[in-house]
């Protein structure tokens, strides 16, 4: 009786707290409308964090003491700096380009983006209470088949094993019983161990042993030096399955190489900073990673761009300490103590990397005896990343997927079909990208090569022509 | 005799088996085992990796390190292809030593969108041509601009994802009116590639110049393609004209003729 009269009134409590919310729900929502059509570009719509201008929660607490002119400021802010208004001149001095002016929003259309400010900036969404936001998860992560455990495969051995012992005991028992009935002479029950050290048994076992030995020497030596497998820590937990996968960033975005050059390109940090000039806080490891390539690639950014390059080391961590305090301000008012050591060891981890190249540790290689070319494949043979990669999009940390090894190249030479007409003959691998059945115009008749290969399939001789047969398996293709 | 020579091949056997077997395949961050390792390893330098080997001649790891690791390019020297275009550095534009990299950015980029010599250098002579450097275009937006910009130019991409996504800046809405308008010349594109906007940092190591011009191209059909128009830019203005307005320019056929010819004059000059 009384937890009903508790519930009741905390439910009532609860709807008198959220009122006045749902008063301005209203407003702020067209609010929102109008903030990302016209200030997200420049201010932050997480509105608590600063970006080319500065973070708006709070803004019009700010203004409380000129009633009416935070309207003018939204609608001309220069104009109003021009009056000699005492916030104006300071405010107009934040960044150094000027805000854009909106003479044509209304009174109420300017209340309506307030609002939103305000709401945004207290709860972190419109409409209170928050849902969790939705991971911008690209394609279908369907559901994969595990692999098989191999547990399963040792039990289903060993049930095997004794299934195989039983059987052999109750043929025995059987036997022994039948040579009693018939009169003849019994043999005598085998101990364990008379069965085990029955030379034909110790045959069977050496036969077994010397076929598993010879299997796993060879197999041991085809992988002496080779690297499949090899997943090593890189100097910055960056993940690939957030980036490519979660966030659906083009392979090609940071790996610009591989498109014009033999390298796939480790990107250089500057590459980062395109996205983590607005993105300061990563969504596992805090400020804890991104510091380092901020360190690295010495960008400040508290104001969105690089520090001088003569700058001394102090100096530079000043700036990210600075930035750092910035981030976790609300944090340090609850916990001081934790916040601070947490600042020193982050400035700690970039001490002596600040703007020099961030040192990853390559995993694919190749001996110094083979030659491999990325543009060749990826922008001439449109072989899809993946192919020889693996699912990197689904990789929190890089695995090498294939061997590497010269029969694995030749054989997918031998079984992949360049695209020399629209379709692909049935049975044959197709690791292209895009529109797999579009002719790549690179072997196209215009060219004046592979005329007896067009010929021929115009004759219908010939289904398809695999790399093989353009000369994909010749030695000084990849030796010399 | 015989059975020891077989229990001497059968130990070998044995031996060789468990040597490699603990020889191990690459696993964590363990590269695995190999065999004549001064073939593999590279005497010359190779990107992106240090693999020094003491067999290599190159004297001390040390030595070997300062030449193998990242650096950037040999001062003066310009890669096949890269020509710097007129505005590529901004600190030529440097007037005194006061002005930090925001105000040299807005100062740079006022200029380049009123140069008349800024004009796409790609002019494809016919639709085959022109379908060529679309796909090209479409291709490097995919890579390059997409995931902020949007699949349509909206400004809408998966990052951003309408205000809820990890990117809290809007990213430019190029099919908005606002690039529409006059002024708003493929200066206004380069400018942005070269040195970025706002949030927006330099994409200009990511484009090489030609492929700057061809996503220009790429982003101007999309311009198009949401007024509902053919995209041509073979004529002097940026966006085809609809019937309308072809209809009007027919009357006033001797200065468009003009016109086209100071656009040529221009687009040798660059």
């Amino acid at each position: 009786m009384i937890y009903q009269k508790l519930l009741n009134f905390c439910a009532v409590f609860l709807m008198i707290a959220m009122l006045p919310n749902l008063a301005n729900a209203a407003d702020a929502k067209s609010g929102k409308t109008l903030f990302l059509n016209k200030c997200a570009s420049c201010h932050n719509n997480s509105m608590v964090a600063d970006m080319t201008g500065p973070a708006l929660y709070g803004a019009e607490d700010r203004w409380k003491k000129y009633p009416g002119d935070i309207y003018k400021w939204i609608r001309n802010s220069v104009a109003l700096a021009a009056t000699g208004h005492p916030k104006a001149t300071v405010m107009v001095k934040w960044a150094d380009s000027e805000m854009t002016a909106f003479e044509n929003l209304t009174d109420t259309e300017i209340e309506d983006i307030l609002a939103y400010i305000q709401v945004k900036g207290e709860f972190g969404c419109v409409e209170p209470p928050c849902q969790e936001p939705t991971s911008v998860a690209a394609g279908g992560a369907g559901a994969k088949s595990e692999p098989m455990n191999p547990m399963y495969g040792y039990a289903l051995l060993s049930v095997l094993l004794i299934a195989v012992a039983l059987l052999g005991r109750y043929i025995n028992t059987l036997t022994r019983l039948s040579q009693g009935k018939m009169g003849a002479v019994v043999s005598p029950e085998k101990s364990f161990f008379g069965v085990i050290f029955n030379p034909s048994v110790v045959k069977l076992l050496i036969f077994a042993g010397v076929l598993f030995g010879g299997y796993s020497t060879v197999n041991n030596a085809i992988g002496l030096g080779r690297q499949q497998g090899y997943q090593p820590t890189q100097p910055i937990n960056f993940s690939h399955k957030i980036h490519a996968g979660e966030n659906g960033i083009d392979c090609q975005y940071c790996h610009d190489g591989a498109r014009r050059s033999k390298h796939s390109v480790i990107p250089a940090s500057n590459t980062c900073i395109n996205c983590h000039a607005n993105i300061q806080k990563g969504s596992k490891d805090g400020t804890k990673e991104l510091i380092k390539v901020y360190a690295a690639s010495g960008f400040n950014p508290s104001n969105n761009s690089y520090l001088p390059e003569d700058m001394s080391d102090a100096d530079r961590t000043k700036v990210y300490k600075k930035w750092l305090e910035g981030m976790y301000k609300d944090e340090r008012k609850e916990d001081e103590a934790s916040v601070s050591t947490m600042i020193q060891e982050q400035l700690a981890s970039v001490e002596g990397t600040f703007n020099r190249p961030i040192e990853w540790v390559r995993i694919h290689n190749l001996p110094d005896h083979v030659y491999f070319n990325h543009a060749q494949h990826v922008s001439v043979g449109k072989v899809k990343c993946e192919t020889c990669h693996g699912e990197v999009a689904e990789m929190a940390v890089v695995k090498q997927h294939s061997p590497l090894s010269m029969g694995w190249c030749v054989n997918c030479h031998r079984q992949t079909e360049v695209q020399f007409k629209d379709g692909l003959v049935e049975g044959k691998n197709s690791p292209y990208e895009g529109d797999a059945n579009k002719a790549n115009k690179y072997y196209s008749k215009d060219y004046g090569y592979y005329e007896q290969y067009h010929k021929e399939m115009s004759d219908k001789k010939r289904e398809g022509v695999t790399v093989e047969e353009i000369g994909g398996l010749e030695c000084q293709k990849c030796h010399y | 005799m015989k059975n020891t020579r077989s229990i001497y091949s059968l130990a070998t056997i044995i031996a060789a088996s468990l040597l490699l077997w603990s020889c191990g395949r690459a696993d964590g961050e363990f590269t695995g085992s190999e065999y004549m390792p001064d073939m593999g390893h590279s005497i010359a330098y190779e990107a992106n990796v240090n693999t020094y080997y003491y067999n290599n001649t190159w004297g001390t790891e040390e030595a070997y390190y300062d030449m193998a690791h990242p650096r950037k390019p040999v001062k003066g020297t310009v890669a096949r292809g890269y020509l710097p275009s007129k505005y590529q550095y901004l600190e030529d534009f440097r007037a005194t030593g006061e002005e930090t990299q925001v105000i040299l950015q807005e100062k740079v980029r006022k200029m380049i969108i009123v140069d008349a010599s800024i004009v796409n250098p790609i002019q494809p002579r016919d639709a085959d041509e022109l379908a060529a450097v679309l796909e090209k275009g479409a291709h490097l937006y995919k890579i390059n601009c997409e995931v902020c910009h949007g699949e349509a130019g909206d400004g809408n991409g998966v990052l951003y994802n309408g205000g809820d996504g990890k990117y809290s800046a809007k990213p430019a809405n190029f099919i908005n009116d606002d690039f529409y308008k006059d002024g708003n010349t493929d200066g206004r594109f380069l400018n942005a590639i070269l040195h970025g906007k706002g949030m927006m940092q330099s994409h200009a190591d990511k484009l090489s110049p030609a492929e700057r011009w061809e996503v220009i191209h790429y982003i101007r059909s999309l311009q198009a393609n949401e007024k509902g128009v053919d995209y041509n830019p073979v004529a002097a203005v940026n966006v085809a004209p609809s019937m309308e307005e072809t209809m009007e320019a027919v009357t006033e056929e001797h200065t468009e003729e003009q016109h086209e010819e100071a656009h040529d004059g221009d687009g040798h000059g660059k």
